[in-house]
């Protein structure tokens, strides 16, 4: 069966967008938003004070916290994310593998992997990106540390005699022209080199979505996304996208309202959603998970609160998933109406608005 | 203690073009004021280029107003010279008559950027391509305005106590604005009044 | 006119000897006591100094928003701030330390500096430039007076449209915002237009264009920076309050116009910008490594092309702000190369400053000790802006951690460590007494050190997926650590600036004497007395070579003939600096304080109603009049 985690089901700005019930009756959650434009401010500092009260359900609002169905069923995933010494004896010694494992002496300093983390690429096109990463930062590191041992030695250099004239002394004149020459070409050297690498780069953002399998319309709203599975028998989800592992998914990116960006570090870049525009961007997971992203434009109070995942399952899986969504709209009311019951019990704004009564 | 002097008793106190520091000054804003211009083109231009409607929102403008004030605009270039000249021969009374002619020709010119006005097709609220037309036009307007205005204090000074000596820089100097603002309405026009017809 | 009145304007500095002439002199170019005096005052010293505290002011205004938003994100889930203060907070940072510090403390050093370093005896055009002050100042006290009453800008200092319409941020803080830009940016606009005269027409004779100090060179390409970039936000901010006050339609996709345009505009100055904020740091630093390396700095002529090349290319860039916004792959590309290609004058600059410390013997004074800590810190920080040239490794970084950590350390790396060393090194000069060398070593331990333990973790939580303006963030993405660190790092940051005020005020009191020259510096400013008198030279001197204090030795040339009782400086031609008029000086008046006033008071009427700009202009008008008009007959010969 399907369920719904409390993340997708509340939302900061539910006053418009009032969870699952959106998602099924298509209720244009953003018209409702521009009315309700005043009230929404004074919603949301309500449920802050609410949250503050709170702080369990705070917690699970973030989005991280597994309800505990959820928990049962993902156990084992969640506890295998963190547990980098596990991951990086499983990984077949492949490039992909070297591309984390300065990730894994990021994450020694901090003390654990984050499951949104640049540096800990799960699809291809993060690889790349992690790849190109490491190495500008071997080269950039290298230019910095030659630099400043070039700021050392002219500290430090001994100095004969005393009493010059406080003009450049003729004798270092030749050597100085040489070494600035020297410095000058390598430095056009470096930059032109990480030009190219910059370059061929590029493919990974800018490649072609050819041969996608599934193509998903994602919709930014304040401060939700409503994601739209494409085709036939389309159905939509909200802060929440499953994809089958392994199979290329193309993203078509605009916004109801300000501008977004959607970043599922992961597996890829970052890419704006942008009014009057659409964008589109090409994701691919290696291996069945969840991935967590939010959205990286501020686009106004609860900017921070706005995230979403990606939840990549095995093919099989996914079509069984995608089936259950794609039947006919009365079995989704009927699930609507089963979510509008789990959630009434727990939900902040059931409570709000029985206090406001 | 031996000190060489160098002797600047005997150099003058005023000047003309370049050799003052306020021909400089003005330079520099008719820089600053140029970019403004020149973004304000670019920004018309860049939606031009990516509104796909824009062809459906750039109704042409009317020309009988622009193109006398244009007329105009450029005809007021040769007392502008005239004054230039004048100015730097100190004669005080060719100064006065033409700066009376500029005066009255700046009123004309806002005279005719008001019904440019209120001959416009688009208001600045129904589109972009109005919000362009409106600001770039009010944008050279006021920088008639201004110039206008201190066409008049000057004259007015040119027939008080005041009008001697350095007074005469002062105008050649506003004389080197003016040409600023009509140069700066050529590409404006053509971008206006003749792109949308194209 | 009587035969008295004509022989006092005559009498020239040639007829007084040394102990008249500088008593003549301070009284012609003095300024008036009382209040109305203060206010009237165009002595660029004075105006200069108001200008640095203010802006210092601001500084500690911005840094205490940081310090908030700090503890805020020290703990994961905090509800020390709640996210709507928190929007504001950031934004106010932000914009506070961009138009209220970042540029204006740039200029204020040029407008107290330039005209001593190039020997001259005020700014070119000093009324405009005491209005750019007042004007700067009420800009500034409108954006905090409103956040006072609670009219707070809550969206970024970027103010992205649509975020910033009237329908998603209805409220007058944005308006505030456009403003206040305005505002700074007039200002700015003002004293960059002074520095550039000052610079090209009232240099002392004989200071060719390749004797121009490369402090005065630097501040030169600034001006010209600020002139070519400020129009493009003056515009921005003009379209941005008119489609929120009248209704155009510039940035709406479903009339005609685009989000985008906004974002083009910005950045064309916010690139800019960036460079208007560092290349005063850079002036710093040329003129600090060349004295206590005691050689001039190293490569004249490279630097200078270095210099022009930053200016070119910086208008060549902005749209590597602009990567994630899906633009064509060719424009991204060449937006790649361009960022790149400014390391190139920027290496240009370092490796010059290196060998002049590598030819000469260093002297390791405070202001020495925080330019070493600008190589450290804004060398890497350069280097990770190669990084964010790049647009894939920008797809992932942008608008992350990572970016505030680049930034932060290119422009606190980049500008406020040279800073600091300016203080310590022209505190002798403006005050007469040097400060305290023992707390300024302190100071930068903890500068250092906190500066380090903020931002540097920054890079970290960046690449593991921790966003910008964020106002908490979930235990769970295992951001705590990193925070708590940067948290610590920021009060032991702050507590720096602490120690460098209680050192100023302490020692402005009783510092060790400084006299005219306390560093054996080369420069002209140097030559005057410390602080400098109101005419800053008895005789204004002529110059022989490119570091005129060492290679002159005490003969030194000097002007002869000027009048002693009217304000008359030299103007000189623009590449020889041969004396050409003697030019009278603009002398003290209170029109600009007027002419500021009645312009604040209109733009604030204009976020109220569109007429106050119709009204306000035509009483600014009067008052604008009334400024130019002649007062004397003097003024006209």
């Amino acid at each position: 069966m399907h369920f719904r985690r409390p993340h997708e089901t509340w939302n900061f700005g539910t006053a418009a967008c009032p969870g699952p019930l959106s998602q099924l009756w298509r209720v244009d959650a953003a018209k409702q938003k521009n009315a309700a434009d005043q009230a929404e401010g004074e919603e949301c500092r309500n449920v802050e004070a609410w949250f503050a009260e709170n702080p369990d359900i705070a917690f699970q609002t973030h989005g991280s916290a597994p309800s505990v169905l959820y928990e049962a069923l993902n156990t084992e995933r969640d506890r295998r994310v963190p547990d980098l010494v596990f991951r990086l004896f499983r990984r077949a010694p492949n490039w992909r593998a070297l591309a984390s494992l300065p990730a894994a002496a990021g994450a020694l300093v901090s003390g654990c992997t984050g499951m949104q983390s640049a540096l800990d690429p799960h699809g291809e096109r993060a690889d790349a990106l992690a790849v190109l990463f490491w190495i500008f930062t071997a080269v950039l590191g290298l230019v910095w540390l030659v630099t400043m041992a070039g700021l050392f030695f002219a500290l430090t250099r001994r100095r004969d005699s005393r009493g010059e004239p406080a003009q450049a002394r003729p004798a270092v004149k030749r050597p100085m022209r040489i070494a600035f020459a020297a410095m000058l070409t390598s430095t056009v050297i470096i930059l032109s080199g990480l030009a190219v690498l910059s370059f061929d780069g590029q493919r990974a953002v800018y490649g072609d979505g050819a041969g996608a399998a599934i193509t998903i319309s994602v919709i930014g709203h304040q401060w939700w996304w409503q994601v739209r599975y494409e085709g036939n028998n389309g159905f939509e989800t909200a802060n929440e996208i499953r994809i089958p592992v392994g199979s290329a998914v193309d993203i078509k990116l605009t916004t109801s309202d300000v501008i977004h960006s959607f970043w599922i570090p992961s597996l890829a870049g970052k890419l704006d959603l942008i009014p009057g525009k659409s964008n589109e961007l090409h994701i691919q997971a290696d291996k069945p998970g969840v991935y967590r992203g939010q959205c990286a434009e501020f686009c106004g109070q609860q900017h921070a609160h706005m995230a979403i995942f990606v939840e990549a399952l095995e093919p099989s899986e996914f079509e069984r998933w995608r089936a259950k969504q794609a039947a006919p709209a009365r079995t989704m009311a009927h699930l609507a109406k089963q979510s509008v019951v789990a959630s009434a019990a727990s939900s902040p704004f059931a409570a709000l608005s029985e206090r406001s009564r | 203690m031996a000190r060489s002097v160098i002797d600047v008793s005997g150099l003058p106190t005023y000047a003309f073009g370049s050799r003052v520091t306020p021909w400089w000054g003005t330079f520099s804003f008719c820089l600053l004021e140029g970019t403004g211009f020149a973004l304000g083109i670019g920004g018309y231009l860049y939606l031009a280029v990516t509104n796909k409607d824009w062809a459906k929102d750039a109704v042409p403008l009317s020309l009988l107003w622009s193109a006398l004030f244009t007329l105009v605009l450029v005809v007021s270039a040769l007392p502008n010279f005239l004054i230039k000249r004048a100015a730097m021969r100190e004669s005080l009374r060719s100064v006065r008559l033409l700066l009376l002619i500029m005066s009255a020709i700046g009123l004309v010119l806002i005279g005719l950027r008001i019904m440019e006005f209120s001959a416009l097709p688009v208001r600045w609220s129904d589109n972009a391509y109005g919000s362009f037309v409106w600001l770039l036009l009010g944008l050279h307007g006021v920088h008639v305005l201004t110039d206008v205005a201190d066409t008049l204090v000057l004259t007015v000074l040119m027939f008080t106590r005041h009008g001697t000596g350095k007074r005469f820089s002062d105008a050649e100097d506003n004389a080197f604005y003016w040409y600023f603002v009509v140069l700066s309405w050529l590409p404006l026009y053509a971008v206006l009044y003749w792109l949308p017809r194209l | 006119m009587s035969q008295a009145v004509d022989e006092r304007h005559e009498t020239r500095d040639t007829d007084l000897d040394d102990e008249e002439l500088r008593a003549r002199l301070s009284k012609t170019w003095g300024t008036a006591r009382g209040l109305i005096g203060i206010l009237s005052t165009v002595d660029h010293k004075i105006i200069g100094i108001r200008y640095i505290v203010t802006a210092f002011v601001f500084l500690l205004a911005g840094g205490i928003m940081a310090i908030i938003m700090r503890l805020q994100l020290a703990r994961p889930d905090s509800h020390f701030v709640d996210a709507e203060l928190y929007n504001q907070l950031f934004t106010m940072h932000g914009t506070t330390m961009m138009f209220l510090f970042g540029v204006p403390v740039g200029e204020a050093f040029a407008v107290y500096l330039v005209p001593l370093m190039v020997g001259t005896r005020n700014i070119a055009f000093p009324r405009l430039n005491a209005f750019s002050y007042y004007v700067y100042l009420f800009g500034g006290l409108m954006l905090w007076g409103a956040f006072a009453l609670s009219i707070r800008p809550d969206v970024g200092w970027f103010s992205y449209v649509p975020l910033a319409n009237l329908n998603f941020t209805p409220g007058k803080g944005p308006d505030y915002w456009a403003q206040m830009i305005t505002f700074t940016e007039v200002a700015a606009l003002a004293v960059s237009v002074e520095i550039v005269v000052t610079v090209l027409k009232q240099r002392a004779p004989g200071m060719t264009l390749d004797r121009i100090p490369l402090f005065v060179w630097t501040m030169l390409v600034h001006s010209f920076i600020i002139i070519f970039a400020m129009p493009a936000i003056m515009l921005a901010s003009s379209m941005l309050i008119m489609e929120r006050l009248v209704g155009t339609q510039f940035f709406n996709p479903d009339a005609g116009g685009d989000p985008l345009l906004w974002q083009h505009l910005f950045w064309f100055f916010g690139h800019p910008e960036v460079y208007i904020i560092f290349l005063p740091g850079t002036a710093f630093v040329s003129a600090i490594v060349a004295t206590f390396s005691r050689r001039p700095v190293f490569g004249y002529l490279p630097m200078v092309l270095s210099l022009i090349a930053i200016g070119f290319l910086s208008f060549g860039l902005w749209v590597h702000h602009m990567f994630v916004t899906g633009l064509p792959e060719i424009g991204a590309a060449f937006f790649t190369a361009s960022s790149m290609a400014i390391a190139i004058p920027n290496g240009v600059q370092i490796f010059c400053w290196i060998a002049t410390l590598w030819d000469g013997k260093p002297v390791l004074k405070t202001p020495l000790i925080f330019v070493l800590g600008f190589f450290f810190i804004f060398v890497a920080g350069g280097l990770s802006g190669v990084m964010l040239a790049s647009v894939p490794i920008d797809t992932q970084v942008h608008d992350t951690y990572f970016v505030v950590a680049h930034f932060h350390y290119v422009l606190i790396g980049g500008t406020v460590f040279p800073l600091v060393a300016a203080v310590y090194y022209w505190f002798p000069k403006v005050t007469g007494r040097l400060m305290d060398e023992r707390l300024g070593k302190w100071q930068f331990v903890l500068a250092f050190s906190g500066f380090n333990i903020t931002f540097f973790p920054m890079h970290l939580l960046g690449l593991r997926g921790m966003p910008r303006r964020v106002y908490t963030y979930p235990a769970e993405m295992g951001w705590g650590g990193l925070n708590l660190l940067a948290s610590a790092g920021a009060l032991l940051f702050f507590a720096s600036f602490l120690l460098m005020l209680y050192n100023m005020m302490a020692s402005a009191r009783s510092g060790a004497l400084a006299g005219d020259n306390p560093w054996g510096a080369d420069t002209l400013e140097w030559a005057a007395s410390s602080p400098p008198r109101p005419q800053n030279f008895d005789r204004i001197p002529c110059v022989t070579s490119g570091s005129p204090l060492w290679d002159q030795g005490d003969d030194r040339a000097v002007v002869g003939g000027l009048k002693v009782d009217e304000r008359e400086l030299v103007v000189t031609s623009i590449s020889e600096a041969r004396p050409d008029i003697r030019e009278e000086s603009p002398a003290p008046s209170i029109w600009p304080f007027l002419a500021a006033l009645v312009t604040a008071l209109a733009f604030i009427g204009s976020i109220y109603t569109p007429w106050a700009i119709t009204w306000g202009s035509s009483v600014v008008a009067i008052v604008l009049v009334a400024w130019f008009w002649p007062k004397t007959i003097e003024e006209n010969v």
